[in-house]
């Protein structure tokens, strides 16, 4: 019996080790100087209670990156999620008639997620270019007015979020493309005898509550990934102009990297870490069970 | 009887197959009839072009005389029991039944939720609903079932879940997709019962779709059978086993798989055999010191009630013979002679269809 | 026995530090530098056989470089020297990573050509902790052709910043994709405008903020003028580094180290034209200067003879001449501008590049740095303050605001 527990430590111990040693620790860290006013390279720190967390908080700056993040979030959580919908219902129904060209459609829809976003940042700073990007040119060509899309403080957040969704809905559409090819046939062919034979009948029918875990999936993803939006930030306006597109990673990574405040940063990063936990579990106990039809 | 469902020279091609040729079909009023063949025959897809649901590519289908080939399945208000129930999981078993009332009774803006707090015709609407479904309930024993979801329910509970949405809204024919295809042995014969029941209850005219013969035989007024997407003879369940009208039918009816005797030399079991197939089912033969055709005991299979005789003859045709009661039995490698009746014999020309044997 | 072994390792250690020191060099933004750096230390180990120079992986940033020397630091394994951005080395003093030069200076500095004004770059409460090795300075980038077609004359090309504006009004006026003039907002570009006006940041011993003082408030003012009058447009930093060589924009204020990219991304499409930065006031004028500096991290006696010995090279004239040739930034020693046998071919090659380079021998001054934890972060404030006057918001308000804020975050009274 002795030997048995020694042979599953032998066999557990070492990956638990590297858990505690690499992710635990580091994050118990994070926690404790989230307390502290250290700074990157200093010799000492000093225990400050919640001041760190007051400031994110109470200071107009910390309120302003989480505002920024929500308002992102609230745009591109729905948007990308919707239109990651109607996109794979429009490729799924296509894959019956035009086979190739819904294959060719479903890669190009896919393109910008497996592009690096660094890269595509750069195209995307040319292309939004105020007097050389291509947008400006066909705004003027339409008649309408040439934006600053990426310097305007009340234009930047939207245009960011913009990128977001082109960004994230090809993801989204081909986990609703894998949620489709799932719904029996045979329902559909129930609501039609019933009388939901099209459109937004059909949809409600049968679509949209087959589709549950598969949604409850991809908004899931989709909000984190919305909240934890840094990389078009960092590459294409660093949270200005003025912080008005900063948002809470990219602050973080500014108190952080930039500013080398390393205590204030980590009670971001505990903020930040609460707030996705709690959201996602609120919305796995909330959802959960009414999607699984159990 | 008038013609309430019919199909005429329906032809349906999926690309360049062609699942379903020329087929003329009627269901009259208050019958009880049965699409019999085997799997991948072409009978569902009949069925789909009857509700609705696949538009032919050739041919009408006519309701009560008119032509609706092109209506919706909807708009025909054919009822469809599907095989696998096809339940909506996310619905309770009032909300599943009640789904066809309130498609064709509420309007889209109308089914929204709350409306009923704001318009007396629509509470009026749902209650007639709520009393409908609640009769329909109560005849098939699911009152105490409304408020579950089909995920809780049994497979034969679900199934009733699945007639109840069918019959809640007083179709104008009822159509049954391999109703018990997925019912165990004994909850298969109760429910045969029932839906005989539910059929003469309802008076409402019946098609079951089956792949299984003694559902067909047992419950139909009626059948068609259904060989490679046509329809090869309809007729009364006796008509069926006792006068198939091809060789087609005669292997594909019956328990045991039909003995078919090829033309040859006279003085086998039968003088027209010298010019005609003749077909005799396993039961009908009979050890006979007498008989007329004589063969080899291959193989010996012990069943319970009944034991099957492997046998092949001196010209070289497998024969099957099954043996009730307490008969000596031959052993492997006896020569048996075997007699029949000669009205258990059926003859079939050489395009297989079937001739009379004179007497 | 063990005294044996001791003697031995000393032995040993002395016999390679007589053959071989070696010093590891830490430099930033290799897309810049990389080139530059191995053949400064190539030439230097050419006639300096005794000391081998390690370049350690650049890093992509000054930023990242100082995380990465302060992260070093902590575990011990930080570079004997380093190249930082002039406005970062007082981030390690703060961290008291940096070893101070006063001891190793020359007792005459103006004869290796560290003028006061090239050593007050790396000067903090009296201690020399760095020493400038490439400068610039504000600088104006000018568009030739769109002047011409908005009616300016390159020869009488104004003086003063009412002038510029006026020209910027005109060529803003010559259509919608083309913009007049541009300016970061950014803390860099308004110390810059501020020290043309005369004007400091801070009070000499950094306890009180002083850009809200009369040449303040002016130079803060230039941002709205340039909005309100001359129709700048809020596009982004690299949209304007992008716009100018482009053609689209006429008035540029930038970093003189710019001039090659520019150069080279304007050829075949105008010739551009370089203006130093007007100034305004009568005395006391100084432009604020970017850069890199290099420090001393290595605490090590021996090392730091040898480290010493590299800086030396790289800050004087021999080092500079490299550093000049293949970056364009302006030098940082006064024998490299003044004995033309260094680069008098240079500058007869590149006219443009003289005007900076003048610019900073006349006018070079130190790139404030605020100081403390919060010394960064604050000229992200400045940068959203400018922004808002760019907006319309007013000029003495927000600037008092600003100041304000600055004194509370920086613990001021």
């Amino acid at each position: 019996m002795r030997n048995r527990a020694l042979t599953d430590l032998v066999l557990a111990g070492p990956a638990a080790l590297v858990v505690i040693l690499f992710i635990f620790l580091p994050v118990a860290v994070v926690f404790v100087l989230a307390f502290t006013d250290y700074q990157v390279g200093a010799r000492s720190a000093n225990w400050i209670g919640i001041e760190n967390f007051a400031t994110l908080f109470g200071s107009r700056q910390g309120r302003n990156a989480l505002l920024n993040t929500v308002v992102y979030a609230g745009i591109v959580i729905p948007a990308s999620v919707g239109l990651g919908l109607l996109v794979a219902m429009g490729l799924h129904r296509l894959t019956d008639i035009l086979p190739r060209l819904s294959a060719v459609l479903r890669t190009v829809y896919f393109l910008p997620v497996a592009a690096t976003l660094v890269a595509m940042a750069v195209s995307w700073q040319m292309l939004l270019h105020p007097s050389l990007g291509l947008i400006n040119t066909w705004m003027s060509v339409l008649g309408l007015a040439p934006q600053q899309w990426l310097s305007d403080r009340g234009l930047v957040l939207y245009t960011l979020a913009a990128i977001g969704i082109w960004q994230s809905v090809g993801y989204n559409m081909v986990l609703f493309l894998a949620g489709l090819a799932t719904i029996p046939t045979a329902l559909y062919d129930a609501a039609a005898v019933d009388g939901a034979d099209r459109g937004w009948s059909r949809f409600w029918t049968v679509t949209w509550p087959m589709l549950g875990p598969t949604t409850l999936f991809v908004v899931i993803v989709t909000a984190v990934n919305a909240f934890r939006v840094f990389e078009t930030v960092a590459t294409m306006t660093k949270g200005g102009p003025a912080f008005a597109s900063d948002t809470i990673v990219y602050a973080l990574y500014r108190e952080g990297f930039v500013y080398f405040k390393a205590g204030y940063a980590s009670a971001i990063t505990v903020v930040f870490f609460l707030a996705l936990l709690l959201l996602t579990a609120l919305q796995i106990m909330l959802v959960e069970r009414r999607v699984h039809y159990r | 009887m008038t013609a309430r469902l019919s199909l005429d020279g329906v032809t349906k091609r999926f690309g360049t197959t062609e699942a379903v040729r020329n087929v003329s079909l009627t269901l009259h009023d208050g019958e009880f009839m049965a699409l019999l063949g085997a799997s991948g025959c072409g009978k569902s897809t009949t069925l789909r072009l009857l509700a609705g649901l696949e538009a032919p590519s050739a041919g009408r289908v006519l309701l009560n005389g008119r032509d609706v080939t092109r209506d919706s399945a909807a708009a025909r208000n054919i009822a469809l029991m599907f095989q696998s129930y096809a339940l909506y999981p996310h619905l309770t078993v009032f909300q599943n039944i009640a789904l066809p009332l309130r498609m064709r009774g509420l309007s889209a803006v109308q089914r929204l939720p709350g409306t009923a707090l704001v318009s007396p015709v629509v509470r009026k609407r749902q209650a007639q609903i709520k009393a409908q479904v609640s009769q329909v309930a109560e005849m098939l024993r699911l009152g105490d079932l409304l408020a579950r979801k089909p995920g809780q329910l049994s497979g034969g509970q679900q199934q009733r879940v699945a007639l109840a949405r069918a019959l809640v809204r007083e179709p104008s024919a009822f159509l049954l997709d391999e109703p018990l295809s997925n019912l165990d042995t004994q909850l298969r014969a109760d429910t045969r019962d029932e839906i005989r029941a539910l059929h003469r209850r309802t008076g409402y005219p019946f098609l079951l779709v089956t792949h299984d013969q003694s559902d067909a035989l047992s419950m139909a007024d009626r059948i068609a059978v259904m060989i490679a997407g046509e329809i090869v003879q309809v007729g009364s369940p006796k008509e069926i086993f006792h006068r198939p009208q091809s060789i087609a039918v005669a292997e594909f009816i019956g328990h045991h798989r039909i003995n078919l005797l090829p033309p040859g030399p006279a003085g086998r079991l039968h003088p027209a055999g010298t010019r005609l197939w003749i077909g005799i089912r396993p039961e009908d033969l009979r050890l006979s010191p007498e008989g007329a055709l004589a063969a080899t005991v291959e193989s010996r299979a012990f069943h319970g009630e009944e034991t099957i005789l492997k046998l092949r003859d001196d010209a070289g045709t497998a024969l099957r013979i099954v043996l009730r009661g307490g008969e000596t039995l031959p052993n492997p490698g006896d020569t048996v002679r075997l007699a029949a009746n000669p009205a258990a014999l059926h003859g079939f020309g050489a395009d297989g269809r079937r001739e009379d044997i004179p007497a | 026995m063990k005294h044996l072994l001791l003697s031995a390792g000393v032995v040993l250690a002395a016999s390679a530090a007589a053959a071989e020191t070696e010093i590891r060099v830490h430099y930033a933004i290799p897309t810049i530098w990389a080139e530059t750096q191995e053949a400064l230390a190539e030439a230097f180990m050419a006639t300096h056989p005794d000391i081998k120079i390690t370049l350690d992986g650049p890093a992509e940033g000054y930023e990242d470089g100082v995380q990465r020397v302060l992260r070093e630091g902590i575990a011990g394994t930080a570079p004997d020297v380093a190249y930082v951005g002039l406005n970062l080395w007082r981030v390690l003093e703060d961290r008291g990573v940096l070893q101070p030069l006063d001891d190793f200076l020359p007792a005459d500095p103006m004869a290796a050509g560290y003028t006061p004004a090239l050593l007050s770059l790396g000067q903090y409460e009296g201690h020399q902790w760095a020493l400038g090795t490439s400068a610039s300075t504000m600088v104006l980038y000018v568009n030739p052709d769109l002047v011409e077609q908005a009616g300016g004359s390159m020869d009488d090309f104004p003086k003063d910043f009412d002038g510029i504006i006026e020209l910027a009004a005109k060529i803003d006026a010559l259509g919608d994709t083309v913009e007049g003039v541009w300016i970061g907002r950014h803390d860099w570009r308004f110390q810059s405008l501020l020290g043309a006006h005369g004007g400091r940041p801070m009070t000499e011993d950094e306890s009180d903020i002083t850009f809200d003082s009369e040449a303040g408030m002016t130079a803060a003012g230039l941002y709205k003028r340039f909005a309100e009058d001359a129709g700048m447009s809020s596009m982004s930093e690299n949209d304007a580094r992008q716009a100018f060589p482009a053609g689209t924009l006429g008035l540029f204020f930038e970093s003189s180290s710019l001039l090659k990219r520019f150069e080279e991304g304007s050829a075949g499409n105008f010739e551009l034209a370089v203006f130093g930065t007007p100034v305004v006031a009568e005395e006391n004028v100084y432009f604020p200067t970017g850069g890199s500096a290099i420090v001393m991290l290595t605490d090590d006696a021996e090392k730091q003879a040898a480290a010493w010995e590299y800086m030396t090279f790289v800050t004087g004239p021999e080092g500079q001449k490299v550093i000049v040739e293949t970056t364009g930034y302006a030098p940082a020693n006064k024998i490299v501008l003044d004995d033309e046998s260094y680069l008098g071919a240079y500058y007869a090659a590149n006219p443009n590049a003289k005007v900076g380079h003048a610019q900073v021998a006349a006018h070079a001054g130190p790139w404030y740095a605020y100081p403390g934890a919060e010394g960064v972060a604050v000229t992200d404030l400045i940068a959203a303050a400018l922004v808002e006057l760019t907006e319309g918001a007013a000029v003495e308000a927000t600037i008092s605001d600003l100041a304000d804020t600055l004194r509370m975050q920086l613990g001021m009274k």
